[in-house]
């Protein structure tokens, strides 16, 4: 009798471990795979297409942030091995540099487009599968993606028409992934260096130090007159740096 | 008729020159009929270099085969002259940016600047920046803010003031059947919004916080605190999401404290910055401390997540502790500076205080800079400037070798370079000298030519004549007797003689035998090395 109340106790706390293992698991899965919805069979779109597109936004982040807006640098300044891209740049001596890249936003946005462009498309064609997988209709029309560095932000629009059908029909025009990022803030400062280093030939970086508290600038002179602007933000850790050579002095009296 | 030979001459040669330039005119730029063109050691405005920058003057060897080159000066073309490019998307302007390269990556170029880069007061909220209209227009849709933009408003320091003149205070207002409340400015309460909708204009309470009783809003005082985007302080947040007065806590339960907006310099030990202080948020930036999350600072508050982070900068590289944004000038290489003196290899170096962290510029390398410091009011700031050396040994005077306006140069009485001996323009013997540079100039004396003929400024000849008699033995005629041990007629030359004409040619540059910068001396086998 004792025994039987003992067994039975035992295959009670059995139960509320399974139980316990299966609710963690669930929880695990939740939080891993925000794009699985665990209690139904729908599929969450911008989820699927965020957790699909962030580590290539992120990846072609990095490269840019450390080759000055570039991912394949022509006229670079080498430092620490790595290729950081000219903006502003002279060949002579005693002369301000000449603007390389005007328009580095949009540049920038252009360089990540150009490189997330394929997979965004691919992660768009897995959507659709994940939808007829099941059990959907789905119509598509033509799709294209747009990236934006905005304030605090990087965001990529998925310009896709997309029409779901199972029980009821559900019309998408426009997917948009945002991604928390400073970038944007450290690229108009370094525009403002660049507008500084073409006129001046030089850039006060403690002019910007009482201005932003959160960024930090590390300027590094190279023998050979170039100069190497490396930002950064203490609070999220975006970082963007870039090579100039302006008003450069030769060695004796040239 | 007969026409003269010499007339046929020169119309052959008029028709040749006619058609040369005729010729000159209608070939495509980059062609190289022009003489410059196909010389590789010609100068000429290139469109695109080897290494791919752009509108450079350079050698026409280092100029990509397939982009436009010209034979004048990169101002004097079309392509390449300098103005200045619009962004009409992000509303900046950038001056000296070639034409093509302005035009090539979509921007608007022009030549002077266009009325569309001309700058106002934005303001944005309780914020404001001086800039263009494009620019303001992209700011305020980032913030979700109307366009408030005022282009009569002509500096920046004018348009700070206009912000900080606007009246703050609770902005109360019905939504969803409920009274609520925003913090903002007066011009933001009239064009209030809730959610995603526009809603009714709300009644402006100034200088009153939203979690005042007598409002009778929804909002109330909480232990939470947060940073507003420009301010230096941590702010107790009320539970709309508003934020309140500077944090205290001893003032998380003072109804009064929730009531009304007290000033920063009102606030608690608004003497101090409060940097890692639990109870006080008035962080101050000027002192070095400014709002950041517990875990940034590495200190948790009584209340709240926030606290005023420390960014001072202590025991730094040369035993001294500086504020935030403080720079210093450090030149901690072998040997001196300031009186010509300085080691080869040597350079100046400006040091910066910036979060916590202390961190170099260099000043430009051959001593092409140096630095110079100041400090107002206990704020220690310093900068690179050029190191103006090059005309020092031309003046002829202490007064004009020693003019700060125009040269960094020192004078040295008493010494002479074989070139500017008879120059001085002093009667006094005493005040006869040379001028050198303050800080003496790197050369590039291991492959530069240039080297050779400036430190030959240096070099001075110890002469003595013999004279050899009728038997052959020769016997000392003339000479200078202060360079010789002994007289001139010692034969050996004079050691101090030597140590001071090297002394004096160390002073022009890196010439002579010298140390270098970790304090080594670097010399030829026997001579002799200043210093060591």
């Amino acid at each position: 009798m004792k025994s039987d109340v003992f067994n039975a106790r035992r295959g009670q706390v059995t139960i509320f471990v399974i139980l316990a293992i299966v609710v963690i698991a669930v929880i695990i899965v939740m939080f891993a795979f925000p794009q699985v919805n665990v209690f139904s069979s729908s599929v969450n779109p911008g989820a699927y297409l965020k957790s699909c597109i962030e580590p290539e936004i992120n990846k072609i982040k990095n490269t840019l942030s450390v080759q000055g807006g570039y991912s394949s640098p022509t006229n670079y300044a080498m430092y620490k091995d790595l290729k950081l891209q000219y903006l502003c740049y002279t060949s002579e001596f005693y002369k301000p540099c000449m603007i390389q890249q005007p328009l580095l936003v949009k540049h920038v946005q252009d360089e990540m487009k150009r490189y997330i462009e394929p997979r965004a498309k691919q992660c768009l064609e897995d959507l659709k599968d994940q939808y007829e997988r099941k059990g959907y209709e789905v119509r598509s029309g033509t799709s294209a993606i747009n990236v934006s560095v905005v304030s605090e932000k990087i965001i990529v629009d998925f310009i896709a028409p997309l029409t779901i059908s199972k029980e009821e029909t559900q019309t998408f025009q426009k997917f948009a992934v945002s991604v928390d990022s400073s970038w944007y803030n450290l690229l108009i400062t370094s525009i403002n260096i660049l507008q500084y280093e073409s006129i001046y030939g030089d850039s006060e970086t403690g002019l910007y130090i009482s201005y932003y508290p959160n960024l930090k600038i590390e300027k590094t002179r190279r023998d050979d007159g170039s100069t190497i602007y490396q930002l950064s933000d203490v609070i999220s850790e975006d970082k963007f740096a870039f090579a100039t050579r302006s008003l450069v002095w030769p060695q004796g009296l040239v | 008729m007969k026409i003269d030979k010499s007339w046929i001459v020169i119309m052959i040669l008029l028709t040749l020159s006619a058609g040369s330039l005729v010729f000159a005119q209608t070939s495509p730029p980059g062609s190289s009929n022009n003489p410059n063109v196909g010389n590789p050691l010609a100068v000429v405005c290139c469109e695109e270099t080897n290494s791919g920058a752009f509108c450079q003057n350079v050698p026409s060897a280092e100029c990509k085969p397939s982009s436009r080159q010209v034979p004048t000066n990169c101002e004097s073309t079309s392509y390449c002259r300098a103005g200045t490019c619009y962004d009409s998307t992000e509303g900046n302007c950038l001056d000296n940016t070639p034409q093509l390269v302005c035009n090539a990556n979509g921007g608007v170029w022009s030549q002077e600047s266009p009325p569309q880069c001309s700058l106002g007061c934005c303001v944005l909220g309780d914020q404001a920046a001086f800039v263009s209209l494009v620019r303001c227009k992209r700011l305020s849709s980032f913030l979700g803010l109307q366009t408030n933009y005022d282009k009569s408003v002509n500096n920046e320091v004018a348009c700070i003031e206009k912000v900080q003149q606007q009246e703050v205070g609770a902005c109360v207002y019905e939504f969803e059947f409920e009274k609520t409340c925003k913090f903002g400015t007066r011009a933001e309460c009239n064009t209030q919004t809730g959610g995603n909708a526009t809603v009714q204009k709300g009644n402006f309470y100034a200088g009153k916080l939203c979690s005042a009783e007598e409002l009778g809003t929804i909002c109330g005082p909480t232990t939470k605190t947060t940073c507003v985007p420009g301010k230096d302080g941590v702010y107790f947040v009320d539970t709309c999401g508003n934020p309140a007065n500077i944090y205290d806590s001893s003032k998380v339960e003072d109804q009064l404290y929730w009531s009304n907006i007290i000033n920063t310099a009102d606030s608690c030990n608004s003497a101090s910055g409060n940097a890692l202080s639990s109870s006080c948020g008035n962080c101050d930036y000027l002192q070095g401390s400014i709002c950041r999350s517990e875990k940034q600072a590495g200190k948790s508050p009584t209340y709240g997540d926030f606290i005023c982070a420390n960014l001072n900068c202590k025991s730094t590289q040369n035993g001294k502790d500086y504020k935030h944004g403080e720079s210093w000038c450090v030149y901690n290489d072998a040997g001196k500076f300031g009186n010509s003196d300085n080691t080869v290899g040597s350079r100046f170096y400006k040091h910066i205080c910036i979060n916590g962290e202390e961190t170099l510029e260099q000043c430009e390398d051959f001593r092409a800079e140096e630095c110079i410091s100041d400090t107002i009011n206990g704020f220690s700031q310093a900068a690179c400037k050029v190191n103006r050396w090059q005309d020092c040994v031309n003046q002829k005077d202490k007064q004009t070798c020693e003019n700060e306006d125009v040269r960094d140069c020192v004078w040295k009485p008493k010494i002479y370079l074989e070139a500017t001996q008879n120059r001085s323009n002093s009667q006094n013997m005493d005040e006869r000298g040379t001028c050198f540079a303050e800080n003496k100039p790197g050369l590039n004396f291991w492959s530069d030519t240039e080297t050779t003929s400036i430190c030959a400024l240096g070099s001075k000849s110890c002469v003595v004549k013999f004279e050899k008699d009728l038997f052959g033995k020769e016997k000392v005629n003339s000479g200078d007797d202060n360079c010789w041990e002994g007289g001139k007629n010692s034969g050996n030359v004079s050691e101090s003689w030597l140590k001071e004409r090297q002394n004096i040619c160390s002073m022009i540059g890196d010439c002579s035998s010298s140390l270098n910068w970790v304090g080594k001396p670097g010399n030829r086998k026997g001579a002799i090395v200043i210093g060591s």
